[in-house]
Order: C-alpha cells, then sequence, then structure tokens
C-alpha cells in the first residue's frame, strides 16, 4: 500500500473518531448561551411570526399580509427606507473606498492616527454623534453660519429634518464598517503583484484599475452590503434628523406598537425586513467565504 | 556585446548600504547568476536592474541606454518572481495576454503569441484555468511566459526555484535553461544556492556586503576561487592555513605537513589552501595525514565523512559510495593529489622567493 493511501486512512479514521464520542463537556460550555439565545430571542421571535399568520381567534391567516400589502403608506416608507439604504452604501462605498487607499499609502504613524480617528467613532455614543449633526447642520449651526457669513446665502438652508440630514448621519455612522475591512483587504494585496504588472509595462491608472481594484472588490462588496444591512434597521438618526418627519421601517414600527399598538402589522413588518435581511446577508457570507 | 552595465552603483537603505560602489557588466545573451548569502545586496540589484528601486548613486546603463532614472514600465525587461506573483483574477491566457495588451496587441496577434508561449512552457492546454488551480511548478512556468511574451531585452529571475521541491526542481531548472538557450535571451538570475548557480549559469557574480566577491564561470569559480569566503560559499572547502615552506608544503602552527604544489612566483610565508573534499582519498594504507572518523553523512552516491585529525583540525572527506565504508571512530590515512590543492591569490606571500 502506498504511503498516500495511507495517510489518508489514517486521517479517515481521525476524523471518524471524535464523531462517535459525545463531548459532554463541549455541550455543557455551550449550553447556557444556547438556551439563554432560544428563551430571550428565538422564542420571542417565533411569536413574531406566529401573529404574522394567525388572526384574532388563533387560525392561520394572510390578513395582516393582505392588509400591508395593500397600504401604500407601508410600502412607501419601506420603499424610502431601501433607498436611503442604498443612497447611504453608496456615499459610503465613495467616501470609503480612496479613505482606505489613501490610509495604505500612508507610512506608520500617519497610518494609525487615520485610523485611530476612523476607529474613535466607534467609541463615541450614536445619540451623541446625532445630536452632534445638529449643531453642525442645523439652522443655527455651524455650517449655516459660514455661509451666511460669506454671503453666499441669505437665510438658513434647510440641512435638517429631511432625507438629507438623515443621510449625512447614518453615513457618518456608518464609515467604519467599509474604511475597517477594506483597509485590511488593500493591506493584504501583494506587492509583488503590482511590481511585477509595472516590469511589465503597465501604466498606473492600469495597475489601479486592472489589478488593484479588481483584488479589492470582493471586500467592497462585502462591506457595502454589511453597510445596506445596518442601514435598514437605524432608528435613531432618523428619528432626530428627521425629525419624525421623514420616518424609516424602525421608526415606523415604534410608530405601529407604541402610539397605535397594532402589534400583528409590526410583526409581519418585522418578517419583511427580516427576509430582506437574512437574503442580504446570504449573499455577503457567499463572497466572504469565496475570498478568504 | 555588453548589455547591461552598472557603474559604481550604490543603493542604500537608511544607513544600510544594501549595494556598495558596484560596477559589473552582463554581455548579451548570457546566463548570468548573481550569487550571494542573505543581505549580500542580491535583491536590491535585482530590484534595480527591474527598476522597482533606483540607486542613490551610480549609473545604471541597458545597451547604450541610460535607465538609471527610467521607471520600470519602459525599461522592457521581464521580471519572475520567487513567489510567481500571477494575478489570481485572471486567468491563465489573460495573465499571459496582459503585457502584450498593453503594448495595444490584440486579436489574432495576441493569440498567436499567447499559445505561443504557453507550448513554449508546455501549458497550451491551461489557459482557461485560474493560477490557484496549477501546481506551484506549473505557476513558475506560466510567470516565466508571461515574461518571455513580450520579448523583452532582459530575463530577471528571483529565486525561481525556491519555492520548488527538490523534484521539481531539477526539472524547472534544465527547462529554464533550455528555453534560455532556445530563445537566445540574455537572463539574469538572482539566487543564494551554489548549486544552482553553478548549474545553470555562464557567468557567476558572487556578492558579498553589497561588493562584488569574484565574477567567473562556475568551473573558475569552483576551483580557482580568489577568496575564502567564495571557496567556502561556492561547494564545501577544507582550509589548510599555515606557512608555505620551499619544496611545496603548508606547515601549520603544530607543524602538520600538508603537500600542496607551489606554484611559480610565490614567496614562502603563510597562505591558505583550499582541498575540496571530493580530492581526499581515505583507502591507503598510508598518506600524509592520519585522523579518527568522527562523523559519517550517506548522501547515496557518496558517503561524507568527518575526520578529526590528530593535532583536531576538523576535515571533510567525499568518498564515492563503491569505495568502502569507515566506521565511526576508525583510524584513516587522508591522501591527495598535490596539485589539487589550490592556494587563495589574496594570502599570497610578497617579497623574495626562496
Amino acid at each position: 500500500m502506498s504511503d498516500a493511501s495511507l495517510a489518508a486512512r489514517g486521517a479517515a479514521a481521525d476524523a471518524a473518531a471524535p464523531r462517535r464520542r459525545i463531548r459532554w463537556d463541549l455541550i455543557l460550555l455551550i449550553a447556557p448561551l444556547a438556551i439563554a439565545t432560544a428563551v430571550i430571542f428565538d422564542i420571542p421571535l417565533l411569536n413574531t411570526a406566529y401573529w404574522a399568520v394567525t388572526d384574532e381567534t388563533g387560525a392561520l391567516s394572510g390578513q395582516y399580509f393582505r392588509e400591508f400589502a395593500e397600504s401604500a403608506a407601508y410600502m412607501r416608507i419601506i420603499w424610502r427606507t431601501l433607498l436611503i439604504s442604498l443612497e447611504v452604501t453608496v456615499i459610503t462605498m465613495l467616501l470609503g473606498y480612496p479613505l482606505a487607499y489613501w490610509a495604505t499609502r500612508l507610512t506608520m504613524r500617519p497610518r494609525m492616527i487615520v485610523l485611530g480617528l476612523v476607529v474613535m467613532t466607534f467609541w463615541v455614543s450614536i445619540l451623541v454623534r446625532t445630536y452632534a449633526w445638529i449643531v453642525i447642520l442645523g439652522n443655527g449651526g455651524l455650517v449655516n453660519r459660514g455661509l451666511q457669513w460669506t454671503g453666499l446665502t441669505s437665510k438658513p438652508v434647510q440641512f435638517l429634518y429631511n432625507e438629507f440630514g438623515i443621510v449625512v448621519g447614518m453615513t457618518n455612522v456608518l464609515l467604519p464598517f467599509l474604511v475597517l475591512p477594506l483597509f485590511a483587504a488593500m493591506i493584504r494585496v501583494d506587492q509583488r503583484l503590482l511590481q511585477v504588472a509595472e516590469t511589465l509595462g503597465a501604466s498606473r491608472f492600469r495597475i489601479f484599475w486592472q489589478i488593484f481594484f479588481p483584488l479589492t472588490v470582493p471586500t467592497l462588496a462585502a462591506s457595502a452590503i454589511l453597510v445596506f444591512i445596518l442601514s435598514l434597521g437605524f432608528y435613531i438618526t432618523p428619528a432626530v434628523l428627521g425629525g419624525g418627519r421623514v420616518p424609516l421601517i424602525a421608526n415606523m414600527m415604534d410608530l405601529l406598537i407604541n402610539r397605535f399598538a397594532r402589534w400583528e402589522i409590526a410583526a409581519v413588518v418585522s418578517i419583511v425586513l427580516m427576509v430582506i435581511t437574512l437574503s442580504l446577508y446570504a449573499v455577503y457570507q457567499r463572497l466572504r467565504e469565496r475570498y478568504q | 556585446m555588453t548589455l547591461v552595465r552598472f557603474s559604481n552603483v550604490s543603493k542604500s537603505y537608511g544607513s544600510v548600504r544594501a549595494v556598495d560602489d558596484l560596477s559589473l557588466e552582463v554581455s548579451s545573451g548570457e546566463f548570468t547568476t548573481i550569487l550571494g548569502p542573505s543581505g549580500s545586496g542580491k535583491t536590491t540589484m535585482l530590484s534595480l536592474i527591474a527598476g522597482i528601486a533606483t540607486p542613490t548613486s551610480g549609473r545604471i546603463q541597458l545597451g547604450e541606454r541610460d535607465i538609471t532614472h527610467v521607471p520600470a514600465a519602459q525599461r522592457n525587461i521581464g521580471l519572475v518572481f520567487q513567489s510567481y506573483a500571477l494575478f489570481p483574477h485572471m486567468n491563465i491566457f489573460d495573465n499571459v495576454a496582459f503585457p502584450l495588451r498593453i503594448r495595444k496587441i490584440g486579436g489574432a496577434e495576441l493569440e498567436r503569441r499567447v499559445a505561443e508561449a504557453l507550448r513554449l512552457v508546455r501549458l497550451a492546454e491551461y489557459g482557461r484555468r485560474k493560477p490557484h488551480q496549477l501546481s506551484g511548478g506549473q505557476q513558475q512556468r506560466v510567470a516565466l511566459a508571461r515574461a518571455i511574451v513580450f520579448k523583452p531585452d532582459i530575463l530577471l529571475l528571483d529565486e525561481p526555484l525556491a519555492a520548488l521541491d527538490r523534484k521539481l526542481r531539477e526539472e524547472v531548472r534544465t527547462e529554464i535553461r533550455e528555453l534560455q538557450r532556445g530563445l537566445g535571451i540574455t537572463t539574469i538570475m538572482v539566487t543564494h544556492d551554489q548549486e544552482e548557480a553553478l548549474s545553470m549559469s555562464d557567468r557567476v557574480v558572487l556578492l558579498s556586503g553589497g561588493k562584488v566577491e569574484q565574477i567567473g564561470s562556475p568551473d573558475e569559480m569552483y576551483h580557482r576561487p580568489m577568496t575564502r569566503f567564495a571557496a567556502g560559499f561556492l561547494g564545501t572547502a577544507n582550509f589548510l592555513e599555515g606557512k608555505l615552506n620551499g619544496t611545496g608544503d603548508i606547515v601549520d602552527a603544530n607543524g602538520q605537513r600538508f603537500p600542496c604544489y607551489k606554484p611559480a612566483g610565490w614567496a614562502s610565508g603563510e597562505v591558505c589552501g583550499v582541498l575540496r573534499p571530493e580530492d581526499i582519498r581515505t583507502d591507503g594504507a598510508e598518506g600524509f595525514v592520519s585522523g579518527t572518523v568522527r562523523d559519517v553523512v550517506f548522501l547515496g552516491e557518496i558517503v561524507r565523512y568527518g575526520v578529526d585529525l590528530d593535532d583536531g583540525r576538523r576535515v571533510h572527506a567525499n568518498i564515492s559510495g563503491a569505495r568502502g565504508r569507515h566506521s565511526e571512530g576508525s583510524k584513516v590515512w587522508l591522501s591527495w593529489d598535490p596539485a589539487r590543492v589550490w592556494l587563495l591569490p589574496d594570502t599570497k606571500p610578497q617579497g623574495e622567493p626562496l
């Protein structure tokens, strides 16, 4: 028998052995968290799903889904949420890619400062950061005072309490989720690929677009999907910077539950949102697995 | 004809002089190997030729052209990295086509030249595959095809065999050599492996500390090393240090005599002789010096003995396996042809001959 087949048999035996034995110690370690997750997370979630598909008597019914689908208001808010999330994702990509690329070109110390500034936004509460935008973009804020002082405008420009304000605030919060993974991917690109492309006669433009950029696209796509998913669930930023005038899905749920006590419709919206999110998450995982 | 000329080239990284006032000429059509231990400046030399780095001072010429400050993209040099550096997101065809598309070659001409290059490295059927679907040796050959497809003036190889296993290494070694001869392309290889240098090159440039230690054909480098470093780096060497006497012996501090021969024009005095392990015989009942076998390494075709001479000096002898075996601890007599002892020129004593 050849060495290779012996080795293969050995490996197969090794792989089979732990499967036969039940590792009670591991099960004990996992059990507390698994039970806690099931009780405080999974059961309420199933309960939500149950509300969505039954009527008052507990019989299976599609009435709430029908009500949801026929209401222009719900659809408009879901559509607006998707659109704003898409805008935020695109702007985050347009700002984040050059920022991450620039950071990889810096020497050690400036690079640490830039990344430090990006990471630091994680340390400040979203609420604080969101209110900070009022100081900057409000009618009496820095930007408006600057504009009026230079005489570009005579009265304050309305930056807040509209979609623009929400997009600015959300982009600010979500930028690190794109910049950090992208920076890591860019740092990992083999410099020798770029050097060899240069010796083969490629211009800097060509090296960037034909070698560097394609190698970072999987991470860019994966991070963009992550940003999009996170955007869909934003509550505080649209509440504060939208001033209640531009509700998104999360704000609508708040209204449905706390104001109108329409738990069933809220359940339907949750299910719809979850299906969208999980589908995108599946794509995100596929991208990550394929390229890492 | 000289194709590449280095004139007093230096390259510093911070306070480190990687290449130190180095001058060198590489002839057209030759296979030249830049050999040296790590830190000798050989990788810097490669970067300087490729244009990845620019010298701190000095001048580099390609033919009549001064390329000291010409960017890598305009040098027309085919580079093969040790790590192959194939573009992972492109298939094999597109990898090889890359330098041609830059040169605005397309259509049937592109197809023909890529196919030709892939055929040369025996990978004609692999165009649609991705690099990660190929073995190390195949990736290496794709890198080679990509480096020659645009007919560069020079082919630059960076430790091309280091990542391959032993069997494959010998195969690729022959292949590179045949390819180089077939195309007649001027090739510069950088390596730390003396065996590669000896077996593949027309000329070897031995570097040490950023300076040229010796330049010569593999035969010259091995049999007529100029310095102790050169003798020790290419192959194994026994160094016989002592006083050269009038009758052609090296006499060491303990009075032990090592027969050599005394070249004309050499005075008596302190010298260092080089005796290669394969020139020593151990099968005589008598010999020049006696010692005890301390170390036996069986290498198949030969057996390498470490013999401690009676004065404590360790000598290595390579004996063909067919010539009987000695066991550890056994006493042996060592002998050799005195003419095989090469006296290192840089130890040549000056003054009046006896």
